[in-house]
């Protein structure tokens, strides 16, 4: 609401003095950048087919900054998003980061989504060692940034897609589903994710029994029966599926709708939720069930299990708050979830990075963060996991979580032999 | 006019924009294929280059981070190339040859799995991805292969499309180019060429109307200008030839008019003359005819004009006018025609010649050449005049009528006073004479006087008789009435008869008479008589001048005639009377102090036969050295003669034929009766035959003689054929028509000559007044003789008109005559009928052999035959 009060006022104010009043207001209100506040830059995808992602992702941020701004900030200082559209795609990301870092000044970066935009965002951070630009936990499970030589600039909390996709090999095996198949984005994610599930296999002297790419922005509304068919040559026990969820859900439907149901898994980065949404809305329409053997990975636990004190935490702040990003940052018809995975993971970020900024007391130079951020060792922030950050392996978590759909939402999966082949 | 000249324009502009499009269109078409196959290598080259370019700065900056195992940076890394254009993929082998990384969506293609490079340099190779394309795939080694290779895929589809979007641009410009060349040409055309030509048709067509002093107001300085300026001078030179020709025509015009009035008095003239008068071309054709011409003729004008001249006149012209239109001959014919109504004319037939100017005579080219005479001229038609002359035959016709009724009525005092002056002598001499003392001086001297008056009287009445035949013959000829008995005769023979019945009188003079005629003279149609006739004239001609010397008879052939010539040695005839010989009753000499020693008709009868026989009749003479008559007579082809013979000659010769063939004698004394109205006459013939012993019955008219014959026994009748209430010829009619006395021989002794309707009638002689007594009682002879059976004749001819024709005539005669109308009906009436002769078309007989076949066949060898040639 905080954003149009311009748009409001301004038919009931006629005097000139009331305006410049109201102007002067508005300035302030709407936390226009002070010298004291405390700015991080934002790249992410809040349009497009993974818009959802960095809408989520930026509420659950907010949720929690809104949160600390209104309990007195940082030693005062309030912080502040400045976020920017890539639409998932590297060549606005990296103009996007060359924006905050040059025009904004932005402290630090944060809450980048995407393992092609991030990726080529690392050689500019590097770029930029001597400003001492770092990113914070980046929405990706990508290798890069947490190897040389960029793992010196990205602090990652969530786990790997190597962790990932591991933990979904090592799973699947385990209930006898060895022949795997791997649909992926081309690109570097999809590559990523790839590469996760080939070297989990290796470990266990299996090759990837079959794989199928599509292309980055493919919408729910297009076919990939392509996909499904190649696929399912190859007839695999399981499918693991590196994608965002338009396109991945379109591969769900298809490769039901193909009499293929073996389970499939998405990764964390698909944004389960939103994957779920539209998988219900299209078995409402078919009267087919669509989220039947759909596993998900998770880099956060389930935002339904309430006996963790940030789950807890976390609804009463988005309940609360309900943030939403900068209206031209959001297409018109998203209408965005209530609970998710994706805010949940983003309230944890923000959670971790209020506690870096406290750290770091009232010093505002960037050559401290480094720092800061290693001063961390098992920090308890809510969950059942303690976030630590060592020096040389830039990831705060590294348990991965599975869950499965029940009764249109998101369960934990904790018992995996009830999809024995 | 303006529509019509773009439209003119359209055609020449359509014509020189389809070549130009042909041309075009060639040019365009291999502008373009050079072009895009030059694009198409460029293009190749540079996409092979940017390939290599990139796989190896991929196969280069892959090193590090192949070495680190992560796939996902490498994928970045390919990522952002996959973003230059062209390039379709790109994917990366590791030293195990497995893919770490590609851009393929959905797969990799199966031609790639199996892709193995072992290379250390870059690999350039053409691919086919099936459903996808072309490509060029580039191999780049990592680390000279030992860490993998990259792979680089340029998608050749796109170089197509590139050189279609290039071609596509490529026409489009061409085609605006075109289209602004098209458009500039034709606003070039429409000022620069459509607008000279317009004002230059303009200018034409104001010509074409005469008017020739506009301008055609072109002043581009090009060759429309020069194409103006040179029909301004044709124009300027038109129009002094038209005002010239212009002057010319009124001249013309003024010598059309003059030539106008001229042929309206010549039309006048020609309209109104009494004559009349008619022109026609060189073929005949009537092109002109007068007034008195059509009245003439009772035509109208349309329908005698453009009609052959032989439809309109009963002479054959065709041949004279041939010999005219190509012959220097200007010779005139004359000849008489018939005209409607009975009436005669006179046509005077001239050709028309003309000089031929060189206009016509070029016109008319080299084919009218026979037709040019050798002095220049030409004959382009016949002028012929008509005069009726009607009238003046007429004048002649009743002058000879009169002369021969007069001669006719001197003819019979004349036999009573001849024939009775000759029973006086015969009686003073046979009777008186003798007793008469010739002792007593005066008894003797008047004995003397009355014997020498007697023989004065007869030898007198005998030259009077002569000189009445001679008139009677002349006016006979000039009136056409002569009986004419053509037969073929020799030439000797001819002269022989003459010589005879001359040569009494050569004697007399103790003249000499010398014959030359030439060996094979051929014969000649003639009437025998007459030409017999002509040549005693001429011998008692020549004798009667001849004191001493000769007479010489010649006779000769030349080209295609005969000449016979009488040449005496007498006192000749002096040049200017040589014309006047053959003029009637011209004798040489002065008649007042000379004796007349002829009648002065005896040449102008000569003229007569010898023109009659198409021959001519001629004089050559010297005065005291004697003269030379010499005639022509043409021979006659051969075949002529069945063709000319006449019915006269024809059934003469049958009678004489039959008469002979049928001579049975009766004896006893005969009766003759004499029918005359003269009874001088009578009396005359009564003594004539009854001094011959014959018995002389007398009839003064017709009813008379009729009711004599019916009463009495009368074998010959003697009948004179005008007498009072009834003729002769209708006396005669009965009595042939009587079986009871049609076989009484009948003799016509008149002074009327019609022997073809005696001989019709069925008469058996006709003599004329004065009675030559001989031939008289000669005829009354063989007549009394003669048999009275009648004659069967079969006559045979293919045509039934002429066997009918012929029928007729001898059943006239009084023969019974049966027809037949081809060989073998001919055979079957000739046995069963028996005839006594047979008249047979020759060709028939000769088909058939009848003559053959009936000669040898009894009873019927005696047959005689009589063919009809054709």
């Amino acid at each position: 609401m905080s954003v149009y009060p311009f748009a409001n006022m301004k038919k009931k104010l006629q005097h000139l003095n009331c305006l410049c009043i109201i102007l002067l207001l508005c300035l302030a209100f709407s936390g226009t950048v002070n010298a004291s506040d405390i700015v991080i830059g934002m790249s992410a995808a809040f349009k497009g087919p993974s818009g959802g992602l960095g809408i989520e992702l930026y509420r659950g941020s907010m949720a929690y900054i809104e949160h600390v701004n209104r309990n007195g900030g940082i030693n005062g200082r309030k912080i502040i998003i400045k976020a920017y559209d890539d639409g998932y795609n590297p060549i606005p990301a990296i103009e996007n980061t060359i924006k905050l870092i040059e025009k904004d000044d932005v402290f630090l970066l944060f809450n980048y989504v995407g393992t092609p935009t991030v990726t080529r965002v690392l050689p500019l951070l590097k770029k930029y060692s001597d400003r001492n630009v770092y990113l914070f936990f980046p929405f990706t499970g990508a290798q890069p940034q947490r190897e040389a030589p960029y793992n010196e600039f990205v602090f990652n909390l969530r786990p790997s897609y190597r962790d990932e996709t591991g933990g979904l090999v090592d799973n699947f095996i385990s209930i006898g589903r060895k022949r795997i198949a791997v649909f992926y984005q081309a690109d570097a994610y999809g590559r990523s994710g790839w590469d996760g599930v080939k070297r989990a296999l290796t470990r266990h002297g299996l090759k990837i029994v079959g794989e199928a790419t599509y292309k980055r922005g493919t919408q729910y509304s297009e076919s990939l029966k392509m996909q499904v068919d190649i696929l399912k040559q190859s007839a695999p026990d399981a499918i693991i599926s590196i994608g965002s969820y338009a396109a991945c859900a379109a591969f769900i439907r298809d490769a039901r709708d193909a009499g293929m149901e073996m389970p499939i898994a998405n990764v964390s980065f698909v944004g389960s939720e939103n994957l779920l949404e539209l998988l219900v809305n299209s078995s409402k329409k078919s009267g087919k069930d669509y989220t039947r053997n759909l596993v998900n990975s998770q880099v956060v636990p389930s935002y339904e299990d309430t006996s963790l004190k940030a789950v807890r935490e976390y609804k009463t702040l988005i309940d609360k708050y309900n943030p939403l990003p900068p209206k031209d940052l959001i297409d018109p018809g998203y209408k965005p979830l209530k609970y998710n995975f994706v805010s949940f993971e983003g309230f944890m970020n923000a959670k971790v990075l209020v506690e870096v900024l406290k750290r770091m007391g009232k010093s505002s130079d960037k050559k401290n963060i480094k720092k800061s951020v290693e001063s961390i060792k098992a920090l308890d922030v809510g969950i059942d996991t303690p976030v630590t950050f060592r020096s040389g392996s830039s990831q705060g978590l590294n348990k991965v979580y599975y869950s499965i759909v029940k009764d249109g939402r998101f369960i934990p999966l904790n018992e995996w032999s009830g999809l024995k082949k | 006019m303006v529509r019509v000249e773009k439209m003119r324009l359209t055609a020449l502009f359509k014509k020189n924009l389809l070549v130009f499009a042909i041309i075009l269109s060639f040019l365009i078409v291999s502008v373009l294929t050079f072009s895009s196959w030059t694009l198409h290598k460029h293009l190749t080259n540079e996409y092979k280059s940017k390939g290599v370019a990139i796989a190896n700065s991929i196969a280069s900056s892959s090193v590090e981070v192949l070495l680190n195992r992560d796939p996902s940076t490498v994928q970045a890394v390919i990522d952002q190339f996959l973003t230059i254009e062209g390039i379709s993929y790109v994917f990366v082998i590791d030293s195990e040859g497995e893919i770490i990384s590609h851009t393929f969506v959905p797969s990799v293609p199966k031609e790639l799995l199996n892709i193995k490079t072992s290379s250390r340099e870059i690999v350039v190779s053409d691919l086919n991805i099936a459903g996808k394309g072309d490509y060029i795939n580039i191999a780049s080694p990592i680390l000279g292969g030992v860490a993998g290779y990259v792979h680089v895929g340029m998608d050749k589809g796109l170089i197509k499309s590139y050189i279609m979007s290039a071609i596509l641009g490529q026409s489009s410009i061409i085609a605006v180019i075109f289209f602004s060349g098209f458009l500039i040409t034709y606003i070039f055309f429409k000022r620069h060429i459509n607008t000279p030509l317009s004002k230059l048709t303009d200018y034409t067509n104001n010509m074409l109307a005469h008017n020739y002093s506009a301008s055609a107001g072109i002043e581009s300085d090009d060759e429309f200008q020069y194409l103006a300026t040179a029909i301004e001078k044709i124009a300027i030179h038109f129009q002094q030839v038209i005002e010239r020709s212009e002057l010319t025509v009124r001249e013309l015009s003024e010598t059309s008019k003059e030539l106008n009035d001229v042929l309206s008095y010549l039309s006048a003239i020609i309209d109104n003359m009494a004559d009349g008068l008619l022109v026609t071309d060189t073929e005949g054709r009537i092109i002109r005819v007068n007034h008195a011409l059509l009245e003439m003729f009772g035509f109208r004008r349309e329908e005698i004009s453009h009609r052959n001249i032989d439809d309109i006149l009963s002479v054959d012209m065709t041949g004279w006018l041939e010999e005219s239109v190509s012959s220097d001959k200007k010779e005139v014919l004359s000849a008489e025609i018939d005209l409607p109504l009975g009436r005669s004319g006179k046509a005077l037939a001239t050709p028309i010649y003309q000089k031929p100017d060189d206009f016509n005579a070029s016109l008319e080219g080299n084919n009218d050449a026979s037709k040019q005479k050798s002095d220049g001229l030409v004959c382009i038609g016949v002028v012929i005049l008509i005069r009726d002359i009607t009238k003046e035959k007429e004048i002649d016709r009743m002058k000879t009528d009169f002369i021969s009724t007069v001669s006719h009525e001197l003819r019979t005092p004349l036999t009573s006073i001849l024939g009775f002056a000759k029973i006086i002598k015969k009686k003073l001499y046979d009777n008186i004479f003798p007793h008469v003392r010739t002792e007593e001086d005066k008894t003797q001297k008047a004995t003397h006087q009355v014997s020498d008056d007697i023989d004065i009287i007869v030898s007198e009445g005998e030259r009077l008789t002569a000189l009445i035949n001679n008139v009677l013959d002349i006016a006979k000829m000039e009136a056409g009435r002569v009986e004419w008995k053509m037969t073929t005769l020799k030439v000797s023979e001819m002269i022989d008869r003459a010589i005879s019945a001359t040569a009494l009188l050569i004697e007399q003079k103790g003249l000499s008479l010398i014959k030359n005629i030439a060996d094979k003279i051929p014969d000649i149609t003639g009437d025998r008589d007459r030409l017999v006739q002509a040549m005693i004239n001429l011998i008692s001609n020549a004798v009667k001048f001849t004191e001493n010397g000769s007479v010489t008879c010649t006779a000769e052939k030349m080209d295609d005639y005969i000449k016979i010539s009488v040449i005496d040695t007498g006192i000749g005839i002096a040049k200017e009377e040589q014309e006047k010989v053959f003029e009637k009753f011209k004798q040489i000499g002065d008649t007042l102090t000379d004796k007349p020693k002829g009648t002065g008709l005896g040449l102008p009868i000569c003229k007569q036969i010898v023109d009659y026989h198409g021959g001519t009749i001629w004089i050559e003479s010297e005065p005291g050295k004697g003269s030379n008559f010499s005639f022509t007579i043409p021979i006659k082809k051969e075949g002529l003669l069945i063709k000319t013979i006449d019915t006269e000659t024809f059934i003469r010769q049958l009678k004489e034929h039959v008469e002979i063939a049928s001579s049975s004698r009766s004896e006893g004394l005969k009766t003759i009766l004499v029918v005359d109205d003269d009874a001088n006459i009578r009396n005359f013939l009564r003594q004539v035959l009854e001094a011959e012993g014959y018995s002389v019955e007398e009839a003064r008219n017709g009813i008379e003689a009729i009711s004599r014959v019916k009463k009495n026994r009368i074998d010959l009748i003697i009948l004179d054929i005008m007498m009072p209430n009834m003729s002769g010829f209708d006396v005669a009619a009965i009595i042939k028509n009587d079986p009871i006395t049609m076989a009484i021989p009948i003799i016509i002794l008149s002074i009327l000559e019609d022997r073809e309707r005696g001989y019709r009638i069925g008469i058996d002689r006709y003599l004329t007044k004065p009675v030559n007594t001989e031939e008289l009682l000669r005829g009354i002879d063989e007549l009394i003789t003669r048999g009275t059976s009648r004659k069967k004749i079969l006559v045979v001819d293919e045509d039934v008109a002429v066997v009918n024709t012929i029928s007729e005539v001898l059943i006239a005669k009084g023969f019974h005559v049966v027809g037949a109308c081809n060989g073998p009906e001919c055979l079957d009436k000739a046995r069963s009928q028996r005839p006594d002769m047979i008249i047979i078309d020759a060709l028939i007989s000769n088909q058939n052999d009848i003559v053959k076949t009936l000669k040898f066949e009894k009873g019927l060898e005696n047959i005689m035959f009589l063919l009809l040639g054709r």
